[in-house]
C-alpha cells in the first residue's frame, strides 16, 4: 500500500486563555484554533485549504511540522509519525516537508547568498557527500532561475525571483509534499502566473504533492485536485475541486464561492457579520449564526463530518447537495 | 461639459541619486462631475503618486509639470495654504490599511465628529447624529455604541466601513478610495463592494478607485483609466475597455487574470520581462520591450493619443486598426 504524502487526524491545537492565571492554573480555559481537523494529501496530489483570516490555516500548517505544539491527534508525513514533543522529533518529518513562507524576501535571510541559502537544509540536515555548489546549481535549473544568480544576495532579486529561489530551497532534499503559504500573495498578475507555472511543472516532473494554502479561491480553482474549507478552525467541507465550486455542499462554501474569485455567476450570497471570536466558540455548528438555512438544531448540535457522494465530506446538518431528499 | 478634475500633461518627477525618477508621464485624463472612475495598474505603474499628486499629498522633492486643475483651480499653481485648503474642503479619501488611518487612542465618535467640524462647519451635537446615521447606513449594527469603541476594537471590514462613513460624511466632491478592499477577506471584501454600490447615490462628487484589480473596476466604475510605467496607457467606458481593449497591455492584462478562465487551466499566462527602470529615458513607448505586438517604430517613436480629441483614448502606434 502506498502511504498518503499527508495525514492529519482529529487535530487540535489550543491555547491557554486568561493570561498568566490561566496558563499556571490547571483545568484554565483553552480557546482552540484548530478544533479537530482530518487532512489527507495523496501523492502527486495538489490540495488547496481555503478559508478567511483567522480560520487556522496557516497555524495548521505550522502543526504539520511541529512549529506549533499540538494538543492532541497525529500528523502522518508520508508514514513518518513524530514520536513526541520537542525538536528532535519533528526532524523526520521537517527533513520530507518543503515550505514556501508567505514572504519569500523576509524569509531569506539577506545576508546569505542564492547559492548558499538554497543549500542550506543540507547543512541544517547534515546530508554529506554532495557538492553543495553543484546542488545549488542543479536547485536554480530546476526553478529556471540561470547560475549567474547563485552569488547574488536576497536585495538583489525581484519578487518572482525571491519566490522561485524560496521554491528551490523548498525543494533541495527532494521533499515529497511542499507546503506553500500564499505563494503568490503581493505579486502582480502578470507576475503571478510564472509562479504558479512552476509550481505546476515541480509537480508533474517532481513527483511531489502541494498543500497550497490559499485565501485566492481562483488561483485553487484552477491548481488544486481537492479543496478542503476550513472555518473557525473546522475542516467544514472537502472534496474534489470541480464539484465544491459548481455544487457546494455547505452554506459558507456557497457564500465563499459567490465572492469575487469564485464561480461568480450563482446569484451572490452576502454574508451578514463576522466570523465568531474562537473565544466564545458557538454552541452547535460555528456557522449557524450565519447560515441563512440554520435551523434550531443547529444551534444545539454541532454537525460530524458526512460522507457524500464522490469522495466529498461536509460538516453540515442540512447540506445544500449530494444527499437523496 | 466641464471635467471636475482636469489633468493634461501632467508629470512628476524626483531626483534620485541614481537619477530623476520619473513617476508619472505626461498624463491627460478627465474625471466628470459624479462619476466613478477607475485608475488601474501594477506595482510602480504610479498610479499611488498620480492619486497622491490629486490630494497634492506629494513629498517636497517631487517636481511636478503639467496642468492639474480641480473645479477649474489649477492646483500647483495655488500657494500651499489655499491648496490646503481646498483639499480640506473639497477631496476625501478613502486607504487601503483602514487601521493606520484611524487615531488608534482616539474613540471612533469623537473622530466622525471631529472630520465634520474641520471639513463642514457643523455644530457638535448635528455632527453626532450624522455620525450615527451614517454608521447605521453602513451595516453597521448598534451604532451609537460603535462611537465610544477604538479603531483597535474594531474588525478589518468594521474599520473599512467607518472609514467610508467618515469619507462621506464631509460630503466630498471627489472621494479618492486607494485599494479600498484589497486588505480585506473575500466574503468581507464583497460585504463593502455591495456597500459601496449601494451607498453610491449617498456621494454627490465624483469617486477615482485607485487598484490593481480590473474585476473590480468592472463591478463599480463608469469608466477606466490604465495606467503602465507612469502613463496612461488607455481611458474609456469600462465595459468597451473590457470587452474590446485597445492596448496590447490592457489585453495582457486581462489575459493574465485566472478569474477571467472560465475553463480549469494549469498553464497561466503572464507578461514576460519587467517593466521599464524609471531612471531610464524612454524614447518610445515603455511597453514595446514586452508587447507581443510589437512594430519597428515602437521603440523609438512616441505613440501619441489615438483619437488625439477627446478624453478617450489608448496610445499604441497600431491605432487605428
Amino acid at each position: 500500500m502506498i502511504n498518503p504524502s499527508l495525514t492529519v487526524a482529529s487535530l487540535v491545537v489550543s491555547y491557554s486563555a486568561g493570561g498568566l492565571f490561566g496558563a499556571l492554573g490547571r483545568g484554565g480555559r483553552r480557546v482552540e484554533v484548530i478544533a479537530g481537523v482530518d487532512l489527507e494529501v495523496d501523492p502527486g496530489e495538489t490540495v488547496a485549504l481555503v478559508g478567511e483570516s483567522g480560520c487556522g490555516k496557516t497555524t495548521l500548517a505550522r502543526a504539520i511540522l511541529g512549529l506549533t505544539p499540538i494538543t492532541s491527534g497525529q500528523v502522518r508525513v508520508n508514514g513518518v509519525v513524530a514520536s513526541g514533543p520537542g525538536d528532535l522529533s519533528w526532524r523526520p518529518i521537517r527533513r520530507q516537508v518543503g515550505l514556501l513562507f508567505q514572504d519569500p524576501v523576509a524569509s531569506l535571510n539577506p545576508r546569505m547568498t542564492v547559492a548558499s541559502l538554497v543549500t542550506e537544509a543540507f547543512r541544517i540536515h547534515r546530508v554529506g557527500g554532495v557538492d553543495l555548489r553543484e546542488e545549488a546549481q542543479r536547485l536554480l535549473r530546476q526553478v529556471g532561475l540561470p547560475a549567474r544568480f547563485l552569488d547574488h544576495y536576497p536585495h538583489q532579486l525581484s519578487g518572482g525571483q525571491a519566490r522561485r529561489v524560496s521554491m528551490a530551497r523548498a525543494m533541495a532534499l527532494k521533499p515529497k509534499l511542499v507546503i506553500a503559504d500564499e505563494p503568490t500573495a503581493g505579486l502582480d498578475l502578470s507576475v503571478q502566473g510564472e509562479v504558479l507555472n512552476l509550481l505546476v511543472e515541480l509537480r508533474e516532473t517532481q513527483a511531489v504533492s502541494f498543500l497550497l494554502i490559499t485565501h485566492n479561491l481562483a488561483i485553487a480553482r484552477h491548481v488544486a485536485d481537492r479543496i478542503s474549507v476550513m472555518y473557525l478552525g473546522r475542516v467544514v467541507e472537502a472534496g474534489p475541486t470541480g464539484a465544491l465550486y459548481s455544487e457546494p455542499a455547505h452554506p459558507y462554501t456557497r457564500a465563499l464561492m459567490s465572492t469575487r474569485g469564485g464561480m461568480e455567476t450563482a446569484a451572490r450570497t452576502v454574508l451578514r457579520g463576522e466570523a465568531p471570536d474562537p473565544r466564545k466558540r458557538p454552541p452547535g455548528c460555528v456557522f449557524s449564526a450565519r447560515c441563512d438555512f440554520a435551523q434550531a438544531r443547529c444551534t444545539r448540535e454541532a454537525p460530524a463530518a458526512r460522507a457524500l457522494p464522490n469522495g466529498r465530506t461536509v460538516s453540515c446538518h442540512f447540506p445544500l447537495t449530494g444527499v437523496a431528499a | 461639459m466641464e471635467a471636475l478634475l482636469d489633468i493634461a500633461e501632467f508629470s512628476v518627477t524626483y531626483p534620485t541619486v541614481r537619477g530623476r525618477v520619473t513617476a508619472v508621464r505626461e498624463v491627460t485624463l478627465q474625471v466628470r462631475e459624479g462619476e466613478v472612475l477607475g485608475l488601474v495598474g501594477e506595482s510602480g505603474s504610479g498610479k499611488s503618486t498620480l492619486a497622491n499628486a490629486i490630494m497634492t499629498l506629494l513629498p517636497d522633492s517631487a517636481e511636478v509639470s503639467g496642468r492639474m486643475a480641480f473645479a477649474g483651480q489649477n492646483l500647483y499653481s495655488l500657494d500651499r495654504a489655499t491648496r490646503r485648503r481646498l483639499r480640506g474642503n473639497g477631496v476625501a479619501s478613502v486607504f487601503q490599511d483602514p487601521f493606520t488611518a484611524l487615531n488608534p487612542v482616539v474613540k471612533i465618535g469623537r473622530q466622525l465628529i471631529e472630520f465634520q467640524r474641520q471639513k463642514a462647519g457643523r455644530s457638535a451635537a448635528e455632527a453626532k447624529l450624522l455620525a450615527i446615521d451614517m454608521l447605521g447606513r453602513m451595516g453597521i449594527s448598534n451604532p451609537a455604541g460603535r462611537m465610544n469603541q477604538y479603531s483597535f476594537e474594531l474588525s478589518g471590514g468594521i474599520r473599512q466601513r467607518v472609514m467610508i462613513a467618515a469619507a462621506l460624511l464631509t460630503e466630498p466632491r471627489l472621494l479618492l478610495a486607494d485599494e479600498p478592499t484589497t486588505a480585506l477577506d473575500a466574503t468581507t471584501e464583497l460585504q463593502v463592494i455591495e456597500l459601496l454600490k449601494s451607498s453610491r447615490h449617498l456621494v454627490r462628487g465624483s469617486i477615482v478607485f485607485v487598484t490593481h484589480d480590473l474585476g473590480l473596476v468592472a463591478e463599480l466604475c463608469d469608466r477606466v483609466a490604465v495606467m503602465y510605467a507612469g502613463e496612461v496607457v488607455e481611458v474609456g467606458a469600462t465595459q468597451s475597455v473590457i470587452a474590446n481593449p485597445r492596448h496590447p497591455y490592457t489585453r495582457a492584462l486581462l489575459a493574465c487574470d485566472p478569474r477571467r478562465m472560465v475553463a480549469p487551466t494549469r498553464r497561466f499566462l503572464t507578461i514576460p520581462g519587467k517593466a521599464p527602470d524609471p531612471v531610464s529615458v524612454i524614447h518610445g513607448c515603455a511597453f514595446a520591450s514586452r508587447c507581443t505586438e510589437v512594430l519597428a517604430g515602437c521603440a523609438v517613436e512616441r505613440p501619441r493619443r489615438w483619437p488625439a480629441a477627446g478624453e478617450e483614448y489608448a496610445r499604441c502606434l497600431r491605432l487605428p486598426t
